[in-house]
């Protein structure tokens, strides 16, 4: 059974506290990209912003739609990211990124609780939440506060959930009814 | 250069910083930019040159501290609204130093309108290459466009396949769109006025670009 560890949280740092352009982007994304790569599998490393005032638009583009576009594109095979200490004005350039390129990605808010910073649509959003409280999830376990959804189409939600780095699967089990299920655990 | 006579003008060119932004590149005669004009000022942002990413981060500085008492106490802003602005103009002055290949300045001012509506503008202008020729830079079927179907293309979020296209001036128009304002961009032989619609207006040419965007004071819609 897979479990994610926690890293030592990665601190977004530029040259001062206000990032700007796509160049600082850049060289923020290489920076975090390097450090992904060399952490160790199954893991998720914490992507602190605390030192960060201000991030204009165009740089947090090229630093999170980099990131999280490797990621989503399994090169980066199970290591994954969560935001962490956003201030209002950066959550909000943040948010507009997400918005635009049609990411997501979990934050860890200032109270601990996990949330979604992005695209995404309800149902999926109400599955990934039901991962983060169980630790794990299968397709019944979605069915049971989604009776009127039928598997195939919870098994669908399942995958995307995956594809965007959100839930990832750790084993295949076998039911006692028999047949096979697959075991996701959330990205938190 | 010789300086306007109107004590009114010489004391706003004052207010402005015209004089010392202007001074490398021209003398000014008479006693342009030494008198104080009486009443409130209405600049946000003086004249500041741009020209390296360290000019963008103390515009962006100046903005959180000292202009942000003022959109906060008088234009009735709140951290987002602050932030928006904030954006506009990190991403307006940013294009100076990444795509014009060559310096800049932007300013900014606030307004009232006769029925008491305040509103903001901001002015950032470059004598560089222009739009066209800076997304022919990257795109190089960008050759081929007229100067007002490069500046249309800039403002499109999909124009091409191309993933990783930058998006700023495209956000710089859903913000003014958010805030209710316009969104004017002149370069080459061609001038482009956002307000609800697109409206392509009369221009002599120019090399670089400009930008002049109002913002009103009224607070914050969804921007995307």
């Amino acid at each position: 059974m897979i479990g994610l560890e926690r890293q030592n949280p990665h601190a977004v740092e530029g040259r001062t506290e206000l990032l700007n352009g796509r160049r600082e982007g850049h060289e923020l994304a290489d920076r975090l990209l390097a450090q992904l790569a060399a952490s160790e599998p199954d893991s998720i490393l914490p992507v602190d912003f605390g030192r960060v005032r201000f991030m204009d638009f165009s740089c947090a583009d090229e630093l999170m739609t980099r990131v999280l576009r490797r990621i989503r594109s399994g090169e980066l095979g199970t290591r994954f990211i969560l935001l962490q200490d956003l201030s209002p004005s950066v959550e909000e350039n943040l948010a507009a990124v997400f918005a635009l390129r049609d990411l997501v990605c979990a934050k860890l808010t200032k109270g601990g609780k996990i949330e979604l910073l992005g695209k995404i649509g309800p149902e999926l959003a109400e599955t990934y939440q039901l991962a983060v409280r169980k630790g794990t999830i299968t397709a019944r376990d979605v069915a049971a506060i989604a009776p009127d959804v039928g598997i195939s189409a919870i098994s669908n939600r399942l995958a995307k959930l995956q594809t965007m780095g959100l839930l990832v699967r750790t084993k295949e089990g076998a039911p006692a009814s028999g047949g096979r299920q697959f075991v996701y655990r959330a990205v938190s | 250069m010789l300086p306007p006579t109107e004590r009114e003008l010489q004391g706003y060119l004052h207010r402005m910083n015209f004089a010392a932004v202007t001074s490398p590149l021209a003398i000014l005669e008479g006693t342009a930019g030494g008198r104080r004009a009486s009443g409130p000022s209405e600049v946000l942002l003086e004249l500041t040159p741009i020209e390296q990413q360290a000019d963008v981060e103390q515009v962006i500085r100046t903005i959180l501290g000292r202009v942000r008492r003022i959109l906060e106490g008088e234009l009735g802003y709140g951290e987002r609204d602050v932030t928006a602005f904030s954006t506009v103009l990190a991403e307006a002055c940013t294009n100076i130093c990444d795509h014009s290949a060559d310096r800049g300045v932007v300013a900014a001012q606030r307004y009232t309108q006769r029925g008491g509506t305040r509103y903001i503008v901001v002015g950032v202008a470059d004598l560089g290459i222009g739009i066209r020729q800076s997304l022919a830079t990257r795109y190089r079927q960008a050759e081929r466009w007229s100067h007002i179907q490069a500046i249309v293309n800039a403002l499109h979020k999909e124009y091409s396949r191309h993933p990783d296209r930058g998006l700023g001036l495209f956000m710089v128009s859903k913000i003014v769109g958010a805030y209710q304002g316009s969104l004017h961009i002149r370069s080459g032989d061609a001038r482009l006025y956002l307000r609800h619609r697109a409206r392509r207006l009369a221009a002599s040419p120019f090399p670089g670009t400009q930008l002049a965007i109002t913002l009103s004071a009224r607070g914050v819609q969804e921007r995307t």
